[in-house]
């Protein structure tokens, strides 16, 4: 069962800028879907309109079978979104936070509680959810907001470099949560610029190019003998 | 001088780009419709100081106290200037999105400093220019004074901003150093300004009262010069050509502002370190949590941003102070000034027909709604992504903005009500006009925030103060509670029709501006 499909996406931003041109992309239930290109390809703006942060004219977005455009609420719902470089409230203490977006999402007592309990003494950041947003290093505000997306247990998680700001243990234990999720028969697509990961962690990879999609399949048959590097290189020659 | 001057001109370039008319080709848009909101607004405010100027030049003309108009309005420009400044401490001098580079850079930290205050003058120097060169021309024509008053004026014009430029800095410093040693330092801030903007409104009110009073003699050039020296040495120096006085004052304020300027560069690195520094517990213990409808978690998380910033829970809540203030002091201050003034025929039943509408102006003031979106900055993304209809976004916008107001219009309704001895509909009218005015302000302001957004500002007084939205919103609050009064005062309309028209007007226009919020309203958020 697909939990998002895109089809014949595309975007032009004011002055004719076109960010992403007729892409097409499917990731199923289970999938951790990596998704890769140079800077100013057309990751974020794909991944911002799935999100449906991001309006759009062209193509359709379906996310568990529902039309971003039609449903964006029960769209939303069932998904998770964290920008590249997530801008929190500063006002609001980490607790306020993750409660805020708990009651937006309607998660109840007792999930909401065991949820912020099991991953904020993962990412030790505990002791820190009573102090203000505005005191939090990067790392911790990366911590949070991951925190906060899976508070609700989404159906389909959408991450923009996850990674980025991370020390080596938190982005051990997201990669651990991101296949805990996905056992459990969700979906996560994610952007990032560190292949290793990609390679080693995704059952899946698209490439985008100048806004359009150059090659996308399981990671098996997209780097087939060689590196994802070496193959992303390539493609990214070729394609020029 | 020319690394200050580079500085200062990258600065002013981001501060004022909210204006859009300096940008560059190839880069942001321009935005035609904000650069026209503000060079009306300039224009508006240079037409009120015009018209300012007038009424009390008549005043001091009758008194045969002429001269002392030009520095009346200097003492005036200066109240503005530091009750505009100490917002913009934090922000403009500390605290800035660009310290960590600019202070990695082999610039020596004082022309980061003065690159910083040159910023502010300038922004300042603006405001001081809108507010006095119409006064200048009022003057110039009541007056006519000799060809050497203008070439002193424009002289002089530069230095006028920097006393209460520097003073306010000091206070802002003080205030944001103070606080920043408690753990709820925005809450202490803002305790510390709210003493301080209610002291210079007591001041410029006495200076009002006693600027209308037209006293013969020297008794009111010594109150003026009393309430700031400078001032009398601005009156004799650029009005009387006494050179040594004109002399003492770009002295004074030349040299306070190198002092201030050598001062703060010496401290910079310390003081922005104390003030910008967060106080942190880290021992949080998990409990048990609370769940809530989507509706209360929008409010509680908008209140909380109004009472987490001073500036903003100033603008929003200064008006309704105010007005509490007023009624205090009416009713039990003064109750003797108000009853003789009572006792003049009809006197009682124009303030009765007016304090409906002399409310709804101080309501009016109470606009959080209208930099609400703005405010959302970069985290706008997190109410794109949540599973909550914009309706619901909007309507905890405008209940926060409702919640501002009504508690203390209430109370405030009830005193004066006690004290007038008002009927049940004279009540009634006294409250619901104002609120009525609350809800088309809340809604109008949201609209015209949707209109105008402006999501990316680096510092919170361009929003709260200078955007577009919330210049549009309080003008238009205050024309909407001043056309009645016209009409009571002016034409002589009978009070019923008044009231009765003002309600169905506001009321119709508060069910238009709703269903344009939730159509026009509800698409333009999804498209930010």
């Amino acid at each position: 069962m697909s939990m998002l499909k895109i089809k014949n996406f595309s975007k032009v931003y004011k002055g004719g800028k076109k960010a992403v041109d007729k892409l097409n992309l499917t990731v199923e239930a289970g999938d951790i879907y990596g998704f890769i290109g140079h800077n100013g390809a057309g990751k974020t703006t794909t991944l911002r309109a799935i999100a449906g942060v991001l309006d759009f004219e062209e193509g359709e977005i379906f996310i568990d079978q529902k039309s971003i455009h039609e449903k964006p609420i029960a769209c939303k719902q069932v998904m998770a979104y964290i920008p590249d470089n997530p801008d929190l409230y500063e006002h609001l203490s980490g607790i306020q936070y993750l409660n805020f977006i708990a009651d937006l999402f309607q998660v109840d007592k007792q999930q909401r509680s065991e949820q912020i309990s099991k991953y904020a003494d993962a990412f030790e950041l505990t002791k820190n959810l009573g102090d203000s947003i505005g005191s939090y290093s990067h790392g911790m505000k990366q911590k949070l907001a991951v925190i906060s997306a899976l508070i609700h247990k989404p159906k389909l998680m959408l991450l923009d470099e996850p990674f980025v700001g991370l020390d080596p243990k938190a982005a051990h234990l997201l990669k651990g949560f991101m296949a805990e999720l996905c056992n459990e028969g969700s979906a996560i697509f994610f952007s990032t610029h560190v292949l290793e990961v990609a390679e080693k962690l995704c059952n899946k990879i698209a490439v985008i190019k100048g806004g359009k999609l150059i090659a996308d399949g399981t990671t098996e048959e997209v780097k087939g003998n060689q590196s994802l590097e070496e193959v992303f290189m390539e493609l990214i020659e070729d394609f020029k | 001088m020319k690394m200050i001057l580079r500085l200062t001109k990258v600065q002013l370039g981001s501060a004022l780009d909210f204006i859009s008319l300096f940008r560059k080709k190839n880069t942001k848009p321009k935005n035609k419709s904000v650069s026209l909101i503000f060079l009306m607004t300039g224009i508006l405010f240079a037409l009120i100081s015009g018209a300012y100027s007038y009424i009390f030049g008549l005043s001091f003309q009758m008194a045969g106290q002429l001269t002392l108009l030009p520095g009346f309005m200097m003492a005036v420009v200066c109240i503005v200037t530091l009750t505009m400044t100490i917002y913009k401490v934090k922000g403009t001098l500390f605290g800035t999105k660009d310290y960590d580079i600019l202070m990695s850079l082999p610039v020596p930290t004082a022309y980061i400093v003065a690159s910083r205050i040159l910023l502010l003058y300038c922004i300042n120097f603006f405001f001081t220019a809108i507010l006095a060169i119409p006064n200048m021309i009022i003057y110039g024509y009541l007056a006519r004074p000799p060809f050497g008053f203008y070439l002193r004026f424009f002289f002089a014009l530069a230095f006028v901003p920097l006393v209460p430029m520097i003073l306010a800095c000091v206070f802002g410093i003080l205030a944001a150093a103070i606080a920043s040693k408690f753990r709820h330092s925005n809450l202490v801030n803002t305790i510390l300004f709210l003493i301080l903007i209610l002291f210079i409104f007591s001041v410029s009110f006495q200076m009002q009262q006693e600027g209308q009073i037209a006293v013969l003699g020297d008794v009111l050039t010594r109150q003026i010069e009393r309430m700031y020296p400078l001032a009398g040495m601005y009156i004799h120096g650029v009005v009387e050509g006494n050179f040594i006085q004109l002399g003492a004052f770009l002295a004074i304020s030349g040299s306070a502002f190198v002092v201030f300027c050598v001062i703060i560069g010496k401290l910079f690195l310390k003081l922005n370190t104390s003030i910008t520094g967060v106080s942190t517990k880290s021992n949080y213990k998990i409990k048990e949590y609370k769940k809530t409808t989507p509706f209360r978690a929008l409010f509680f998380k908008e209140i909380k941003r109004v009472f987490s910033s001073t500036i903003y829970f100033l603008n929003s809540c200064i008006s309704m102070i105010l007005m509490t203030i007023a009624v205090l002091v009416v009713i039990i201050v003064k109750p003797e000034q108000m009853i003789q003034i009572l006792q003049v025929p009809k006197m009682m039943s124009l303030i009765k027909q007016m304090m409906p509408f002399l409310f709804a102006i101080l309501v009016g003031m109470t606009f959080s709604a209208a930099c609400s979106i703005s405010l959302e900055g970069k985290s706008l993304w997190i109410l794109r992504s949540v599973p909550v209809d914009v309706k619901t976004i909007f309507k905890s916008k405008i209940a926060v903005n409702l919640i501002l107001v009504l508690p203390l219009l209430t109370i405030n309704t009830i005193l004066i009500g006690v004290f007038f001895e008002l009927s049940i509909l004279e009540f009634a009218v006294t409250f619901f006009i104002p609120v009525l005015y609350s809800g088309l302000v809340s809604i109008g302001g949201l609209l015209l925030n949707l209109k105008f957004p402006l999501l990316t500002w680096t510092n919170e007084t361009v929003v709260i103060k200078q955007s577009a939205a919330s210049m549009l919103t309080s003008l238009g609050g205050m024309l909407c509670g001043i056309i009645p009064i016209l009409l009571l005062t002016i034409f002589s309309i009978p009070a019923k029709w008044i009231f009765a028209g003002t309600a169905l007007v506001v009321g119709l226009l508060i069910l238009l501006f709703w269903k344009l919020l939730i159509t026009w309203g509800i698409k333009r958020f999804e498209s930010l």
